[in-house]
């Protein structure tokens, strides 16, 4: 087994040969700490390495996929459900309504000032922001639009407890015409996609919340109790941009 | 549970719809998927209540990262096995430093690589065009690029591991993964 020309150098990431292997073995996770860093610091900047490291993860998936499939017990998917499901404690829905209608006239109150003071801002590229509060009308999600309109941002801070099998579905109203766009995360960040046809609207949409089943149809006629609604507000010297 | 296509288009589809939070999506790609994941963990952890944690931990990090996949980097099934395997090292790498601050016994509990590869040998019978290529292999280069793969090990562990100079065991990797891509490139 053994080979007359060992090996004792790292590899030499200024020839391509060699910088396409060194993207196997940092796939293999075999690489050094210092050649790692260095890969990471070359990759970091070049296209062409990030897609050979891609192609690795490809071809040396060929190593999962030919092992035998082995399926798993049947409770461990129970597990699983019970983990993504809402709790239902401290809920109250005809609270988080009464609470939403509260927050509204504030929120009326607040354009008003605003119209009496416009702010000094292209609202077309501005990041727009809406905030949906909790029962406690505490901040549960944010809710952001991208700077090409063409997707929502939810960044979850504190979600509001929902019964069993129920979950907060994040509406947009154009018009006479609504778009279902996504379900609130129970936490992280989650990207939801806006219709075409919105898009050019999107800043001037009404942001609908309701509490429905997990899998009702998305048919506005059927729409779950609205427990937040209210409209994008342009936020001033935002630097952020996805 | 019956299981449903791996056809990537498929999977992307319920991808899409787990980030909209649907969980019957996740149901099905739980369908289509977890017996091919649940195979990669159990190699890598060699323990099944192990690898039913891992198991519940991917599909957890799947549903609230699936606005993070993209299609036109991975197809959907090297985004989720690569959570898999990150996620199994990860609780390796832990599970080694937890057993080294505890006691020496680490030591005494590696099994016979020798053993090790002779059983994963059979387990790629399954693939003909896989078992083609790893014919073009040697032995030891097969050998190190498993053992890299499924237990983490840097070039350092594996040449103490097989009782090889240091050289001798980044020779067989990088021959290995020369001889792996040509002979896979025409396939995939």
């Amino acid at each position: 087994m053994s080979d007359p020309h060992h090996i004792t150098e790292p590899y030499d990431l200024t020839l391509p040969e060699q910088r396409h292997l060194a993207a196997g073995e940092y796939v293999l996770n075999t690489l050094s700490p210092k050649e790692k860093a260095s890969f990471e610091a070359l990759m970091a900047f070049s296209p062409d390495l990030q897609a050979d490291v891609q192609q690795w993860r490809e071809q040396l998936q060929v190593l999962d996929t030919s092992l035998k499939p082995v399926q798993p017990p049947a409770h461990l998917w129970k597990k699983i459900e019970q983990q993504i499901k809402p709790s239902k404690a401290g809920f109250s829905l005809k609270f988080w309504q009464l609470s939403a209608m509260v927050s509204f006239s504030f929120s009326l109150a607040l354009a008003t000032v605003l119209l009496i003071k416009p702010p000094m801002m292209n609202a077309d590229t501005a990041d727009h922001l809406y905030v949906v509060n909790s029962p406690e009308q505490k901040p549960a999600w944010l809710v952001n639009t991208s700077m090409d309109r063409s997707h929502l941002m939810v960044q979850t801070v504190k979600p509001a407890s929902l019964p069993d099998g129920k979950v907060c579905k994040l509406w947009l109203k154009v018009g006479d015409q609504y778009a279902m766009v996504g379900v609130l995360p129970h936490s992280g960040l989650s990207k939801l996609s806006v219709p075409q046809w919105m898009q050019n609207q999107l800043v001037n949409a009404q942001i609908i919340v309701s509490v429905d089943p997990m899998d009702s149809d998305n048919n506005p006629d059927e729409m779950g109790p609205v427990v937040n609604k209210g409209g994008f507000t342009p936020l001033e010297g935002s630097l952020r941009r996805f | 549970m019956k299981s449903e296509t791996l056809e990537p288009t498929h999977l992307k589809e319920l991808l899409t719809r787990c980030q909209q939070q649907d969980p019957k999506a996740l149901k099905s790609l739980y369908k289509a998927t977890s017996s091919h994941l649940f195979a990669v963990l159990l190699r890598i952890l060699r323990n099944e209540s192990h690898a039913e944690d891992c198991l519940q931990q991917v599909f957890l990090k799947v549903w609230n990262n699936a606005g993070q996949y993209n299609p036109d980097i991975a197809r959907p099934m090297t985004w989720m096995n690569t959570i898999a395997r990150n996620q199994a090292l990860d609780w390796l790498r832990r599970y080694k430093n937890d057993q080294l601050n505890d006691s020496d016994d680490v030591l005494l509990q590696q099994a016979d690589p020798a053993r090790q590869t002779d059983s994963l040998a059979q387990q790629w019978q399954n693939s003909d065009k896989v078992h083609h290529c790893l014919k073009e292999l040697k032995d030891a280069q097969r050998q190190c690029i498993e053992l890299a793969y499924f237990e983490g090990h840097s070039h350092q562990e594996l040449s103490e591991r097989l009782d090889q100079p240091l050289g001798t065991v980044k020779t067989w990797i990088r021959r290995g993964l020369e001889r792996l891509k040509s002979c896979l490139t025409p396939i995939i």
